[in-house]
């Protein structure tokens, strides 16, 4: 302190100058990465074109394609904002869990479950329409919730994983789901003149369907999307600046220290774990409710494996989240465009996961060299160190 | 470290949005016209099968399951495929559709100007929803049923009574069996669905029209693809003593029919005659190919001639298909096998009543 006192201040720097170093620092930060992007991305569409070449389509038609499907018509605009609408509801979950510090990734299986409980009261549940639809959407998230409850009671009881239980859930999901639709007294459809029925439920009542807005070939789309947009800046205010928020990033960072200041990691973690669920049970409600109005098995399309890898793209941050699965909407309607015009769907599939992969790469990679870049300073450090000591 | 992560996640969606984005210069999916005899006749449009009259016939095909299967879903596309290049039609090809976004495939379809979007099963029968739109105006439609989707005026439909299919079935394996003294027969399946239940059922009141004291060992895997788990029931099944299996299966067919063969198992097939194939041969050819089906409506579409609102039946018996073959070393066993396809056809068996009583308890 007094050593401080009596040293002589150091000139301040002039202001404009200092922004100047931190704008510099930032550009050689951020180029390196943009050059990541466009080197990840180069391959990616080099990779994509070369396999569309192999069936013998061309290259420059299928990216028109995924355009035509996903962009160039208020329609396509329309059906990618639909697309990314549970992508994005499954990633707030998401965020909510990661910053508690757990790492849920069975919202696919949560999410089937809000579905087939959302279907069920929507189906079964008198009454007027709108209400139903309100409790059933609500059923939907408790049910992603009791799913991924099971997770969070076998991890604070017993400490098994979360990741390991939420992924093992997702495959008992399914085949609670496949039997759900499968049991005439349950989901099954009924056919008025018998026959064969298939494993989904019925359509429900069209009062029972989440509002759509416009009309096709115009924009058009389900409220879904709104809904999202509603919920992105509740969790983010919620996480940003309440004291929940607070203690749940508390949680996230030091789980020791958040308990020596009173956070429980069992009121908070599983709450976290809890709401996760229920985003993505909500999801697959919406998915029903919003688009297919009929419970089906395979409804989800992946969405739940898809809303957590925005969640991961986006690194948990609910803003980010946005633009990153309107992203991957466009890929998936685009891509659903693609195959109409005759690449093989499994093309059609590689390239969309060549696309995703490229986006996920840079920052992957840049991980990866920070941590090569800690474990050689640590290394020389204990070199240093036992250097010392010899 | 906030700012240079925003930086990059705004580049990385603004990368592919703008390599997009650049390319849209042209709106234009539609085939070029190829000068097609067929297209040529037709010009000008309104009749089959030029329904749009833009030059070129396009035929959407759509499945839900993979059109590589060797057998059910890719006997449709084959039909299709051969019949096309015959005329000098252009068939597009979607597979793998989940039938939650059969809908969205039948309006991008309809948007590469198809002039008959065929659905290769009823699981996507919610795809129909599409006929109503501004977009698919004109387009006609044709659903391959199987068992039958509520008709409507803007499709034609080809159904088959599947319990009368799989008795067929199963009489002409139960012949097989008495041949090699067998008892216990094997059904692989995919998902525990209503109609892979009762195709079970059906097949097994074959067998035992036969033998009437045969039993049969039923599996489900949950995926008419998954090859690995098919096979691990068919190892399970042979372990238990079964001496044929019957693989109602979709991709996994073959593995189930190569372990089988390894065996000395005897095989059927799920809807495709197989009785010459070199690579995986098969012991019986149960032949439900919707292809088949397809066949004869794209040659009445071809002469303007597949009325939409239509539903057509194929019944064994009475028509060249559903039918069954006994193969190689059973060869001779046929004409009993035909003389029971007659007797169905001429409805001396209730086989609906056998059924019902069965199924239904």
């Amino acid at each position: 302190m007094s050593d401080t006192a009596t040293r002589p201040a150091p000139p301040a720097p002039p202001k404009s100058t200092g922004v100047a170093v931190t704008t510099a620092i930032w550009w050689r930060r951020a180029l390196p990465m943009a050059a990541l992007y466009a080197v990840s991305l180069g391959i990616a569409l080099t990779l994509a074109a070369l396999l569309v070449m192999m069936t013998g389509a061309s290259p420059w038609s299928a990216v028109e394609a995924l355009y035509e499907g996903s962009l160039a018509s208020p329609a396509a605009i329309g059906l990618s904002l639909d697309k990314a609408a549970p992508l994005l509801i499954v990633a707030l979950g998401t965020c909510i869990a990661a910053r508690a510090g757990l790492f849920n990734i069975g919202q696919e299986g949560q999410l089937l479950i809000g579905a087939a409980v959302f279907t069920t009261i929507a189906l079964f549940m008198p009454g007027p329409g709108p209400l139903v639809l309100i409790v059933a959407l609500i059923g939907g998230a408790l049910g992603g919730a009791f799913w991924a409850g099971i997770a969070a009671v076998l991890y604070f009881w017993r400490g098994i994983p979360v990741v390991i239980t939420t992924l093992l859930l997702v495959y008992i999901s399914a085949q609670v789901v496949f039997y759900s639709v499968s049991q005439s007294w349950w989901l099954q459809e009924h056919l008025p003149t018998g026959g064969v029925m298939a494993p989904q439920s019925d359509l429900l009542p069209e009062d029972r369907w989440l509002p759509h807005f416009g009309e096709y070939p115009g924009l058009n789309f389900a409220s879904t999307i709104v809904i999202a947009l509603v919920l992105t800046v509740i969790v983010t205010v919620m996480l940003r600046r309440s004291t929940w928020g607070f203690r749940l990033r508390m949680l996230g960072m030091n789980r020791s220290a958040a308990r020596r200041a009173g956070v429980s990691a069992l009121v908070f973690g599983g709450t976290a774990l809890l709401l996760s669920g229920a985003f993505a049970g909500f999801a697959g409600a919406a998915m029903v409710g919003g688009g297919n109005h009929r419970m089906q098995p395979g409804i989800s399309e992946n969405s739940g494996w898809d809303g957590l890898l925005v969640a991961l793209v986006a690194r948990e941050n609910p803003v980010l989240a946005v633009p990153v699965a309107i992203f991957f909407g466009m890929l998936r309607a685009g891509g659903g465009f693609l195959a109409s015009t005759g690449v093989p769907r499994y093309i059609v599939d590689v390239v969309t996961a060549i696309l995703v992969l490229a986006v996920v790469f840079p920052p992957a990679f840049r991980l990866y060299q920070r941590q090569i870049a800690t474990r050689r300073q640590a290394k020389a450090l204990a070199a240093a160190t036992s250097g010392a000591a010899a | 470290m906030k700012i240079r992560f925003r930086a990059t996640a705004v580049a990385a969606l603004a990368v592919p949005a703008l390599l997009l984005a650049g390319c849209g210069g042209s709106s234009s999916s539609a085939p070029a016209g190829d000068g097609s005899p067929a297209a040529s006749e037709t010009a000008g449009g309104g009749g089959q099968p030029d329904v749009n009259g833009d030059g070129q016939v396009v035929i959407g095909i759509m499945s839900p399951g993979d059109t590589k299967d060797n057998g059910y879903y890719q006997s449709f596309v084959d039909e299709a495929n051969t019949f096309a290049a015959d005329n000098g039609w252009k068939v597009i090809t979607i597979d793998k559709i989940n039938p939650s976004d059969g809908k969205n495939q039948a309006l991008n379809l309809c948007r590469q100007k198809a002039d008959l979007i065929a659905i290769g099963a009823s699981e996507l029968k919610d795809a129909l929803a599409a006929t109503t739109d501004p977009v698919c105006e004109g387009v006609n439609w044709y659903m391959n049923g199987g068992v039958g989707v509520e008709q409507t005026k803007y499709f034609a439909q080809s159904t088959e009574n599947l319990p009368e299919n799989l008795f067929n079935t199963g009489y002409a394996a139960g012949l097989a069996m008495k041949e090699k003294g067998i008892t216990k027969a094997g059904y692989i399946s995919g998902p525990e669905a209503d109609f892979s239940k009762q195709a079970a059922v059906a097949f097994l009141l074959g067998i035992q029209e036969v033998i009437p004291d045969a039993t049969l060992a039923e599996t489900y895997t949950g995926d008419f693809n998954d090859s690995a788990k098919a096979k691990e029931a068919a190892q399970a099944q042979i372990s238990q003593g079964v001496g044929l299996i019957y693989p109602y299966l979709g991709g996994a067919t073959d593995a189930v029919a190569t372990l089988a063969n390894e065996n000395n198992i005897l095989t059927v097939t799920p809807g495709t005659d197989r009785c010459e194939d070199p690579t995986t041969p098969f012991s019986i050819s149960s032949i439900f190919s919707p292809g088949a089906y397809f066949a004869a409506a794209l040659g009445e579409f071809k002469n303007n001639s597949l009325e939409m609102g239509k539903t057509r039946e194929w019944r064994v018996g009475k028509d060249p298909v559903p039918s069954v073959k006994l193969c190689g070393e059973f060869a001779s066993l046929q004409p009993q096998a035909d003389e029971m396809m007659k007797k169905i056809g001429d409805g001396e068996i209730d086989i609906q009543s056998k059924f019902d009583a069965a199924y239904k308890g």
